[in-house]
């Protein structure tokens, strides 16, 4: 198959035997076959160790058995509730305040080498 | 037909399998990129769960293409068909950190070398290459992936469908290979294990 895939509400699975060529974009993927493209997963992706991938992931999760013929990139979805790293380190483990005003600026923490 | 019940030979240019440490190196490699903002890393190791997950929580996006299987795929193939360094064509400058476990055990001085060259090309300026390297090859020689756990623990795991020739080298030989980056910290461990965290030369990040 060739060409781009939306079904956001569903699930979308490549049998053993299925090749794909394009942008997928569903709720959850499975891959045992081929895809060649880019992956945008509202759930998680699953990659078998059938599997033969080429391209780009987008989900919140992923999982990839060992085998699975593999190259790509791989981004997470973050909570967008979530607390940065940052924010988190300046709590400390067992500091009972929330984060001085001085991590409020995270780009001014982060240097380049 | 008998079954032998002898323990296998040990042949005294092996040793023992390490079982899980704490890596130093890899606490390293991984807390100075946190640092940095929308850092891209590469993975060249065989496909492991545990890794993907660790580095895609924590870096911007996560790259992973496994030269290992590559590898062994390339070996059924005529050697002027071989060429296994093709899988890494990507732009010159696109990574913050390169991943390289213990590749280069398994590849000779001349594919060390083209290793080593596209790595040098796919790093930004100031970028870390990790490296991890066996004094001898282990008993039973397998190869298994280093699976990143809690507090940095890497355990090893098994990957039945790889088999991959062995060239272990001394420090000497590996620095040489790797001359052309400057070494920020390298460690040995008592189980044999030796890792490198390597630094693109470089005075800022481009």
């Amino acid at each position: 198959m060739k060409g781009n895939v939306q079904m956001e509400k569903h699930n979308f699975t490549v049998g053993t035997n299925g090749r794909v060529d394009g942008e997928v974009r569903a709720q959850n993927v499975s891959i045992s076959g081929q895809l060649k493209g880019t992956i945008n997963a509202m759930g998680k992706v699953e990659v078998t160790n059938e599997a033969d991938f080429y391209g780009d992931i987008k989900a919140k999760s992923i999982s990839v058995e060992d085998g699975a013929y593999f190259k790509g990139s791989i981004e997470l979805s973050r909570e967008p509730h979530r607390k940065s790293a940052f924010a988190e380190a300046a709590k400390g483990p067992s500091s009972p305040e929330p984060a001085k005003a001085t991590f409020s600026q995270p780009t001014a923490a982060k240097k380049e080498p | 037909m008998t079954t032998s019940t002898a323990p296998y030979p040990r042949y005294s240019d092996t040793e023992p399998f390490p079982e899980g440490y704490n890596s130093t190196i890899l606490k390293l490699f991984v807390e100075t990129l946190e640092r940095w903002r929308d850092v891209q890393i590469l993975d060249v190791g065989p496909v492991c769960q545990e890794n993907i997950m660790f580095f895609a929580g924590r870096m911007h996006r996560h790259y992973v293409c496994d030269m290992f299987l590559r590898l062994k795929r390339e070996t059924g193939k005529k050697p002027k068909d071989r060429d296994v360094f093709r899988h890494l064509d990507y732009p010159p400058r696109s990574f913050d950190g390169i991943q390289l476990w213990d590749l280069t055990d398994h590849l000779e001085d001349g594919q060390v070398r083209r290793l080593v060259k596209c790595c040098f090309d796919m790093l930004r300026s100031t970028g870390l290459l990790m490296l991890i390297a066996f004094e001898k090859k282990p008993f039973p020689d397998l190869i298994n992936t280093f699976v990143i756990g809690r507090e940095y623990l890497l355990d090893v795991r098994v990957q039945q469908h790889l088999k991959l020739p062995w060239y272990c080298r001394h420090n000497r030989a590996l620095m040489s290979l790797l001359a052309d980056f400057n070494i920020v910290k390298s460690f040995r461990y008592r189980n044999g294990l030796r890792e490198f965290l390597f630094k693109k030369p470089g005075l800022i990040r481009d």
